[in-house]
């Protein structure tokens, strides 16, 4: 019965996130561990009166960033919006690349769960959060430097210089257009070698959930030099040297979490998304603007965070202030 | 728990039938009516270490509708497609363009848990393949066939330059198609030389149709269907044309003779390929011809079955006579 709570949120992904209109050919893809929330939203496609509503399923890939099978990669490209809701995220794959390009509206929904679709980030206006979501994107593209500081003891530097900021809405409503509800963010990829500074992790690392005692990782030129902390950062360290990159060390991405109902749970999108959070990823930026193409992609959140662009306080210890 | 019957028929269609091989690409086409079956299928070919994709869409109206788009599209990118389906997807552009990229099909049409539980599977699908390889082999030497049966039917067809197929319900080579769980030997007419009258006394396993509560007596000239009486069925066929709008439904499209000796009787019930592989029946196919040697693509593609058919080849070699098989 759980099916009927998760309805509401299926709609909402389904006519809001997705803006998906009577008659829009409509493909759901998930894994054999998602199909439940596949389903529900296959239900809400059909309530919207979508043409085709067809479903495909696969094996759940083994880590973040793996291509689907090439049925479904091929799948991808050949409907008018896509719904990705999985286990383990396809969000920076070819295939979505791909399909992106085709026009292809595409919602992805990593490490979803049942009840995702019920409570948590899930329950946001996402067009009214939009507005100050595309602001702050701008703030960042304008800015030449930023400063990120926690109570916990985070002091990091980072250079912006020439690079854009995105906005990721939540909303998927242009074709091409691309969202992750329940993650609202605004984000930039920094100048690689020129962030400076120590961050202390106290929400989640993803991957590798919410951590039990804070992990501290100070960077230096742009590259992490010293992870410490608990059982998360040893996993963290050996996750890192298992690539053999030592391109994964890099501060690919600064990121403001902006939905006011997503908490850290564990789970990548609502852990992101949580309102006055920042995330510090280490590895790949190489598709919204960075230099760098590695095998991963951890974002490191921490919450309650106070945020400088140039000379504007944006966030003090996770409250707007502009 | 009616599943647990069609475990072992999952099976032989995924080994046997199939040919499916670990680490093989398989991609399961099915529609949310059929989808427990699909599932059986899809666990037994995981069970033994495939690669499995499914696909899930709404059922088609008609059999012979295509899929949708993003279906046909990721049909083309499997070594194997299976369509466990409601409605048959057989003589469809996907399905022919999904073979010419080098995939083995095997249609599931009207799959059931009853159907994969039924003796159709049961049967020895490799020692059938020559006898089924034989009759096809005598459509693809002939010039000219005529069809006989008790119930009236007398049609003549030319298949000069046609080559026999034989569906042994077995694929396992690139490209090649079957269905599953019928058995046949089948061929297309050379599309304008079929004339005369066939009567459709056994069932018509499309349509919503199933066992015939009358006989359905077609009458043809040059290769098309110019008159069609009988019962309620009759005029539901006839609406169904007309909804169409489109002459080449009409077309002789396909003869065939079903070779599954685990199947006597065409039932109506478990679907096309139960009923098609009725040993020693025989059925004409309209509509599509595309895809059996033929050059029609018509909206939809059905068959109809007649019991105790008498064919004879080159009018002088009886190779079928009241429904038994002389070779």
């Amino acid at each position: 019965m759980k099916e009927i709570l998760m309805m509401k949120g299926a709609m909402k992904l389904v006519s809001i996130c997705g803006g998906v209109k009577s008659g829009e050919n409509v493909s759901i893809i998930t894994d054999m561990v998602t199909l439940n929330v596949a389903k529900t939203l296959a239900k809400a496609a059909m309530d919207k009166e979508a043409g085709e509503v067809t479903i495909f399923i696969m094996e759940p890939r083994k880590a973040h960033g793996i291509e689907p099978p090439k049925p479904i990669a091929a799948a991808m490209k050949n409907s008018d919006v896509i719904f990705i809701p999985t286990l383990k995220s396809i969000a920076h794959t070819e295939a979505t690349q791909k399909a992106k390009e085709s026009g292809v509206r595409v919602v992805t929904i990593a490490e979803v769960t049942d009840d995702m679709l019920i409570s948590g980030g899930i329950e946001a206006n996402f067009e009214e959060q939009a507005v100050i979501t595309k602001k702050i994107a701008s703030m960042l593209t304008v800015a030449k430097k930023a400063e990120l500081f926690t109570k916990k003891g985070t002091k990091l530097s980072l250079n912006l210089e020439g690079r854009t900021g995105r906005a990721i809405t939540g909303l998927a409503t242009q074709p091409g257009g691309y969202a992750s509800p329940p993650n609202i963010e605004a984000s930039i990829a920094p100048i690689e070698e020129d962030t400076n500074g120590v961050i202390v992790i106290d929400g989640s690392i993803s991957g590798i959930g919410l951590v039990s005692s804070p992990v501290k990782i100070i960077f230096e030129k742009g590259r992490a030099v010293k992870i410490e902390g608990g059982p998360e950062a040893d996993k963290l360290k050996s996750t890192l040297a298992s690539t053999g990159d030592p391109n994964v060390y890099f501060a690919a991405e600064f990121g403001l979490g902006l939905n006011p109902f997503c908490t850290p749970k564990g789970l990548l999108l609502e852990d992101e998304g949580t309102f006055g959070s920042a995330h510090i990823a280490l590895g790949s930026n190489i598709d919204f603007g960075g230099k760098l193409r590695t095998p991963l992609h951890i974002d490191n959140i921490m919450c309650n965070v106070s945020v400088k662009l140039d000379k504007t306080l944006v966030f003090e210890e996770g409250k707007l202030k502009i | 728990m009616k599943e647990m019957l069609a475990v072992q028929g999952s099976r032989t269609i995924v080994e046997n039938c199939a040919s499916i091989k670990k680490g093989e690409k398989v991609f399961i086409v099915t529609d949310y009516e059929t989808f427990s079956s699909a599932l059986l299928i899809a666990k037994a070919a995981y069970a033994i270490g495939a690669d499995v994709d499914m696909g899930i869409m709404k059922s088609r109206g008609l059999d012979g509708e295509e899929p949708t788009e993003c279906m046909a599209a990721a049909m083309k990118k499997a070594d194997v497609v299976l369509t466990p389906v409601s409605k048959s997807l057989a003589h469809t552009r996907a399905t022919d363009e999904a073979l010419e990229e080098g995939a083995r099909v095997l249609s599931l049409t009207a799959i059931s848990e009853e159907l994969i539980a039924s003796p159709a599977f049961e049967a020895d699908f490799k020692k059938q393949a020559p006898v089924c390889e034989k009759v096809a082999q005598l459509f693809t030497e002939a010039n000219e066939l005529t069809i006989t049966t008790p119930a009236g039917t007398n049609l003549k067809v030319g298949l000069k330059g046609r080559k026999g197929n034989a569906h042994k319900c077995l694929v396992n080579r690139p490209g090649q198609f079957s269905a599953a769980p019928n058995i046949e030997a089948n061929f297309s007419p050379v599309e304008g030389t079929a004339e005369g009258i066939f009567v459709a006394d056994a069932s018509i396993p499309y349509l919503g149709i199933g066992k015939l509560s009358s006989p359905v007596t077609f009458t043809i000239e040059k290769g098309k269907i110019i008159k069609t009486e009988g019962g309620v069925e009759a005029e539901k066929i006839k609406r169904i044309w007309a909804e169409q709008n489109d002459p080449n439904v009409y077309n002789i499209a396909q003869v065939a003779i079903g070779l599954n000796p685990e199947v006597r009787e065409a039932i109506g019930v478990l679907g096309c390929n139960y009923d098609e592989g009725a040993f020693g029946t025989v059925h004409i196919g309209i509509g599509t011809s595309q895809g059996l040697g033929g050059k029609v693509r018509a909206t939809t593609h059905f068959d109809a079955l007649m019991n105790k058919p008498t064919i004879v080849l080159d009018g002088e070699k009886e190779i079928l006579r009241d429904g038994d098989l002389l070779i």
